[in-house]
């Protein structure tokens, strides 16, 4: 009797002792952030006497990273890039990875856990597995935004301005039922040189002279195109298709030539009557921000 | 007396053994097989079309900023389109008809095929001055009466990278 106690307490302290851990850094991540894993094998027999140490990575209830057994490697045989880098001399091993990108997976296939365990070459040896909570990645509410979050300019894209998310002192806009957009596009000529080109509001003079140029518009009226869908709720869009809408390659002095490419455009939300519209009164503190988008390419 | 409790018991796990073993199973019926390349020949109308940006829907975020239908802002309730077979099953003539020239991201009329993508079957629409490969965004029975076809925009960086896609909902005409 006296003989098993003495085992099983020196099994416990040796347990203790020589617990194999994990940590990850920083402690709070996304599947998007990247973090360094450190295994502490101190005491261990893995990872002693210089022997190299692998990261064998999964999603818990899911798979396992492509890297653990890609090119014909697997857990008999660990892939070289799964190899940790030792700390110094000791027997603490780091590995450093983005939980996205090691396992091939979306935020949303990840979930909420990562797991891994560390082993030796030829898997004669591991720890215990190891899972770490992976934060989700946060949608967070704005005044204005664009859907689809990358687009083309010749896809379907909707501007949206979220009233309720206006600040208190654009309560011009903010009490508007007729909302309009004011944009204008940056863009690059296919022979490389850069354009600027803007459309016509409500009151736009038609002035060649300052380097734009305001299509669409010979008298004073509403461009209607530029009139934003009221959506319900506060939230209002107004929906184009950039290559389209700013007529690239028609014919006109200011419209940009065929093949050009949009790289940014601005779209700035406004009640009917901007101030800046001569011979009107315009609605002061109207304005919303301006906001530019880039266009994928 | 525990001679008489074994065999009692030994022929009670044989005779549910038995019972189960014969008990027949009824599966349902499989039903109408599915044929892409049956179901897509004829008349079809458009529904509605669905955006949806893979990127929030990768992020996993709230449904209100994963997809939008579009189907409302621009004039796709008057489009059509004719599949017409072109003798083999797999190849042949497509028109559609846009009166109020709604976005339609491909040719509007031409010649369409059946590849093999390595995996799913894909169309290929190829007009005079362009070619799309179109998914289909699900399987239905000719019976349905629903067609339902993807179109993506993609990222070629190395490898496909899909951040928007359009599903166009047909019903047939």
């Amino acid at each position: 009797m006296k003989k098993i106690l003495f085992l099983m307490s020196m099994v416990l302290a040796g347990s203790f002792a020589f617990a194999q851990t994990a940590s990850v850094s920083p402690s709070a991540f996304t599947a998007e952030d990247q973090i360094t894993i450190t295994f502490d094998l101190t005491g261990q027999s893995l990872g002693s006497g210089g022997e190299d140490v692998y990261i064998w990575g999964f999603v818990p209830g899911c798979c396992g990273s492509p890297l653990n057994d890609q090119n014909g490697f697997g857990f008999g045989n660990s892939n070289p890039v799964a190899k940790c880098t030792r700390i110094g001399t000791s027997q603490k091993f780091t590995y450093t990875l983005t939980p996205t990108t090691y396992m091939n997976k979306t935020a949303a296939q990840i979930g909420a856990q990562f797991g891994c365990l560390a082993k030796n070459q030829n898997g004669s040896k591991q720890t215990a597995d190891f899972t770490f909570a992976v934060d989700p990645l946060t949608f967070t509410p704005s005044v204005f935004r664009a859907f689809p979050s990358k687009f083309t300019q010749d896809d379907v894209v909707t501007f949206f301005l979220d009233k309720k998310l206006l600040d208190a002192s654009k309560s011009a806009l903010k009490a508007a039922t007729e909302i309009y957009a004011y944009t204008d596009i940056d863009y690059v000529k296919p022979d490389g040189s850069g354009g600027f080109f803007q459309v016509s509001q409500y009151c736009e003079p038609l002035d060649m002279g300052d380097g734009n140029y305001y299509p669409g518009q010979t008298t004073t009226a509403d461009n209607v195109a530029l009139k934003a869908k009221d959506f319900g709720n506060g939230l209002y869009g107004w929906t184009i298709i950039p290559s389209k809408f700013f007529r690239i390659g028609d014919v006109g002095p200011k419209f940009p030539p065929a093949g050009s490419r949009i790289t940014k455009i601005k779209v700035h939300f406004r009640t009917r009557l901007s101030p800046y519209c001569p011979f009107t009164t315009g609605d002061s503190g109207s304005l919303g921000d301006s906001f530019g988008f880039p266009v994928s390419q | 007396m525990k001679k008489i409790i074994t065999t009692c018991l030994t022929a009670f796990i044989v005779l549910t053994l038995f019972t189960v073993s014969c008990k027949k199973i009824s599966y349902s019926d499989v039903g109408e097989s599915i044929s892409l390349q049956k179901n897509l020949i004829g008349n079809w109308k458009l529904d509605s079309i669905i955006q949806v940006d893979q990127t929030a829907v990768d992020k996993g975020f709230p449904a209100l900023v994963q997809r939008l239908n579009i189907t409302p802002l621009f004039a796709y309730n008057t489009v059509t389109v004719k599949f017409t077979d072109g003798g083999n099953g797999s190849a042949g003539t497509y028109a559609f008809t846009n009166p109020g020239n709604a976005p339609l991201f491909v040719a509007t009329s031409g010649n369409f095929s059946f590849f093999d993508n390595g995996g799913s079957e894909r169309l290929k629409l190829a007009g005079t001055n362009r070619t799309d490969s179109i998914d289909f965004a699900k399987a239905y029975r000719a019976s349905d009466n629903k067609l339902a076809l993807r179109y993506n925009r993609a990222f070629f960086t190395g490898t496909k990278k899909v951040f928007v896609y359009y599903d166009f909902n047909f019903s047939r005409n």
